[in-house]
């Protein structure tokens, strides 16, 4: 079964290099033939991952420990379920993982841009290629998973099978860790689809308006994904690993985090090429930096380049991912420079009070939040090549640099729409805004008399309270003038108005979530925490809440046991509000520990209990624990934003009636109804 | 394109330039423990992070603080942990360790902030394989050999 997987790899990487080859045919010839050719090898390409992946799959189930994958991931008593999901938990799993998802990503976008410009995507097509090839080359000789044990004897080596596998992480054995990886995969691998069309487009020397809407389409998927994934990992840091947070600004996190700013700034920026014709070469470096710091990025997570508690423990494999980002650099420079007389921008950008402005100054900050982060995160591969020395960056760098950078977005993002194309007039200004920065400097000042020492978190509500009145004002005027007009009652106006103009409402309704997501941010400023060492019946007191120690116990379990305590929060009368059931387990196989937090969260506070085990003196007749008890102010937010903006997105993402209408028969003048 | 434009926009990007390079000697010298001697008195002046792998039965839990040693290619450091927060839940004998902190004067190192990665998986050896013998995983013709111990 390991040689089938191994032989289907092979012909996979063979097909795929016949493909791209084909495919480069198609688009430089223009002959339909080709690109026939091409997608078949492709297919057939997919289709042998899928074998591989099938092998894989099937040792993890039927436990051959021979392979050193298998051994390393699973043992007899892991569950059917983690010995499926034990095929990404590893590296060499997780990339054969990453090439099927990329091949089925491949396939629904051959079937969705059927009837899109030919040119177009057939250069797509061999940019895709040349991605297909690279993670197939790795996948066979990087990182292979179908490697075997052997034992050197002196006749030679011959196979050597363990009796048991080392069994999987138990920190992996969770519901948001089988969906993480997957998720963030997808999210990394969609933008080489739409940077594929870009530059297909550039090539073939497309009009905008015949691929501009479709890459916006392409990057919103991929932009979405990605960044539930990274919501995602958050929310199973914050429940799993029982310190209290959610970020810790490692070099993954900030990898899976870089990307994902430069495509909102696409997004944004794209309106402004789509509406005015400028920004055009912003917008080809911004998705293109998308998509090679999602390259970067996973070359970081497995190269051990920047230490990590992420990191995999692999050391080539890194070199491989730089020497790609260069090649494909290089590749998109040739092409920009090839067709430079597209960049020309159709208009210029005058007015200070114009749309324009505002968006160039979004690119702007969304590049500084990116640029500072990398620095954050490659800063020690730099002063060791600098100075022979390695430093690495404390959390203060990103605490103190980030949050200037993303308050000007905040702002940024309230006065941006309110801003009309070419010039907005000094009075429209004054209308939209005056209300809004009076109420952001109310609240600036209520904030330093409540809380003198919070610099930054009474500039934050201001910010957010400035946003909110800008956004509940634009929904207000509109939904208003509806119910007057049209006479429908408050909410089928609004359902009315958000459905006639889903693009846009569907990006207000975006940013309210980014708001809602700053609400839960900058409570973390109000954390607390305490810790003590308690037995059954003593209490402890953390802002200002009694949490009393009621028991403490021991279980066993078929695969763990585990130090278990009954908490309870007091109310000042003495009665109980909440009984927490934190566990601290050390599973058999790995001998690792795993605490099982208990969270209870409200719409103002998380309580956040954690027994990190026995403490001082502890025996079984007297149990002491130690107890660690956060309170967190606010967290339901981020999660709560991280909701609503999955819906703002399929919001976006639905086709417009007016849209459909359009491309029938009404002209374009007559669609627009001006807000 | 105006004044009105250029202005506000060189502001910003001098304005965070200058924020984050500042915020640059924010930092602690990285050092895996073999690395150490060699700087000498700077040693005890600096915020540092160091690496090693934790020596297998030398986590001490009782009396507080938390106790351990991490080792480097045959260099050894005690460590203290007097950070607030609970241990990683990766932290046992022989996973990676990296400690933030300083060094007191007595040659421990007072760790503020500690984090564990996972053994990597060629580290351990399967139970049955016997000491001495050399073990590797090949397919085919490719080895790739490591060391039986580690």
């Amino acid at each position: 079964m390991a040689d089938f997987g191994n032989f289907a790899l092979m012909l996979a990487c063979a097909l795929a290099v016949f493909g791209t080859i084909a495919s480069f045919l198609a688009a430089s010839q223009a002959r339909e033939r080709f690109r026939k050719t091409a997608i078949r090898a492709y297919a057939g390409a997919g289709l042998m991952v899928v074998l591989a992946l099938f092998s894989l799959g099937y040792l993890l189930q039927t436990d051959a420990f021979e392979m050193v994958y298998v051994y390393g991931h699973s043992n007899h008593t892991l569950e059917r379920i983690f010995k499926l999901t034990a095929i990404w938990a590893g590296s060499e799993g997780s990339l054969l993982w990453w090439t099927l998802i990329l091949m089925v990503y491949t396939t629904f976008f051959l079937a969705l841009t059927r009837k899109a410009p030919r040119l177009m995507t057939s250069w797509a097509l061999f940019f895709i290629g040349l991605n297909i090839i690279f993670f197939l080359i790795i996948n066979n000789f990087v990182a292979n998973p179908f490697h075997q044990w052997s034992q050197a004897t002196a006749e030679g080596a011959i196979a050597f099978v363990p009796q048991d596998g080392k069994g999987l992480n138990p920190q992996l054995q969770h519901w948001a860790m089988i969906i993480h990886p997957p998720l963030l995969y997808t999210g990394y691998i969609g933008f080489l689809f739409p940077f594929g069309l870009t530059l297909g487009a550039l090539i073939s020397r497309l009009e905008g308006r015949q691929w501009l809407p479709m890459v916006r389409r392409w990057t919103l998927i991929p932009w979405l994904i990605l960044g539930i994934g990274i919501i995602l990992g958050g929310a199973w840091a914050y429940m799993e690993l029982g310190w209290g947070g959610y970020w810790a600004w490692d070099p993954v996190e900030n990898a899976s985090f870089m990307p994902w700013l430069l495509a909102t700034a696409f997004l944004h920026s794209i309106m402004a090429q789509e509406t005015r014709g400028i920004f055009k070469m912003w917008n080809v470096f911004l998705l293109a930096g998308a998509y090679l710091m999602c390259m970067l990025g996973t070359g970081i997570t497995r190269s051990g380049f920047i230490s990590s508690v992420h990191a995999f423990a692999e050391s080539t494999i890194g070199w491989y991912f730089l020497w790609f980002i260069v090649a494909v650099s290089l590749l998109t420079l040739l092409v920009i420079l090839s067709r430079r007389d597209m960049f020309t921008p159709d208009n210029a950008v005058v007015s200070p009070s114009s749309r324009e402005v505002s968006l160039l100054f979004n690119n702007l900050l969304f590049l500084a939040a990116c640029a500072t982060i990398l620095l954050g995160t490659v800063y020690p591969v730099i002063y060791e090549a600098l100075y022979g020395v390695k430093r690495e960056l404390r959390h203060g760098y990103y605490n103190l640099v980030e949050p200037p950078t993303f308050l000007l977005i905040v702002l940024l993002m309230a006065a941006g729409p309110i801003l009309n194309w070419k010039r907005t007039s000094a009075a429209r200004i004054r209308e939209r805004l005056l209300w809004p920065t009076i109420l952001m400097v109310g609240v600036c000042i209520l904030g330093f008399v409540l809380n003198p020492t919070g610099f930054y978190s009474n500039i934050s509500f201001g910010a957010m309270a400035f946003l909110t009145y800008t956004i509940v004002q634009e929904f207000a005027v509109v939904v208003t003038r509806r119910v007057r007009r049209a006479g429908e009652n408050v909410f089928v106006a609004l359902y009315s108005v958000v459905a006639m103009n889903k693009r846009r409402y569907g990006g207000y309704i975006a940013h309210i979530s980014v708001l809602v997501i700053a609400i839960g941010l900058t409570g973390s400023a109000f954390n607390q925490q305490e810790k003590e060492e308690l037995g059954i019946g003593e209490n402890m007191e953390v802002a200002g809440y009694n949490f009393q120690i009621a028991s403490i116990s021991f279980e066993k379990q078929q695969n763990f046991t585990a130090m278990v305590a009954d908490v309870n929060l007091m109310s000042p009368k003495g009665e109980v509000v909440r009984l927490f059931h934190p566990e601290q387990r050390r599973y058999n196989a790995s001998d690792t520990q795993a605490s099982e937090v208990d969270i209870w969260s409200t719409a103002k506070r998380d309580f956040y209990v954690v027994l990190a085990g026995p403490g001082e003196g502890s025996t079984n007749e007297h149990p002491i624990g130690i107890f660690h008890v956060y309170v967190n102010p606010l967290v339901v937010y981020v999660w709560a934003g991280g909701i609503l903006m999955i819906l703002a997105t399929m919001i976006c993402l639905l086709p417009d009636r007016a849209h459909a209408r359009a491309r029938s028969k009404v002209p374009a003048a007559t669609q627009e109804v001006t807000a | 394109m105006s004044y009105k434009i250029i202005v506000p926009l060189i502001f910003i990007v001098v304005g965070i330039s200058w924020l984050a390079f500042s915020n640059l000697s924010n930092a602690n010298y990285f050092y895996p423990v073999n690395e150490l001697p060699e700087m000498g008195d700077k040693l005890y002046e600096h915020g540092l992070r160091v690496k090693g792998r934790i020596v297998a039965g030398s986590i001490r839990k009782d009396p507080k603080p938390i106790r351990f040693t991490i080792k480097e290619e045959e260099a050894e450091l005690e460590v203290r942990y007097v950070g607030e927060e609970p241990l990683p839940d990766l932290f046992k004998d022989r996973a990676e360790a990296v400690v933030d902190g300083k060094m007191a004067a007595d040659g421990v190192f007072e760790a503020e902030h500690l984090q564990a990665k996972c053994s990597s998986k060629y580290e351990s050896l399967p139970p049955e394989a016997s000491e001495g013998q050399a073990y590797s995983a090949e397919y085919g013709d490719e080895k790739i050999a490591q060391s039986p111990n580690n």
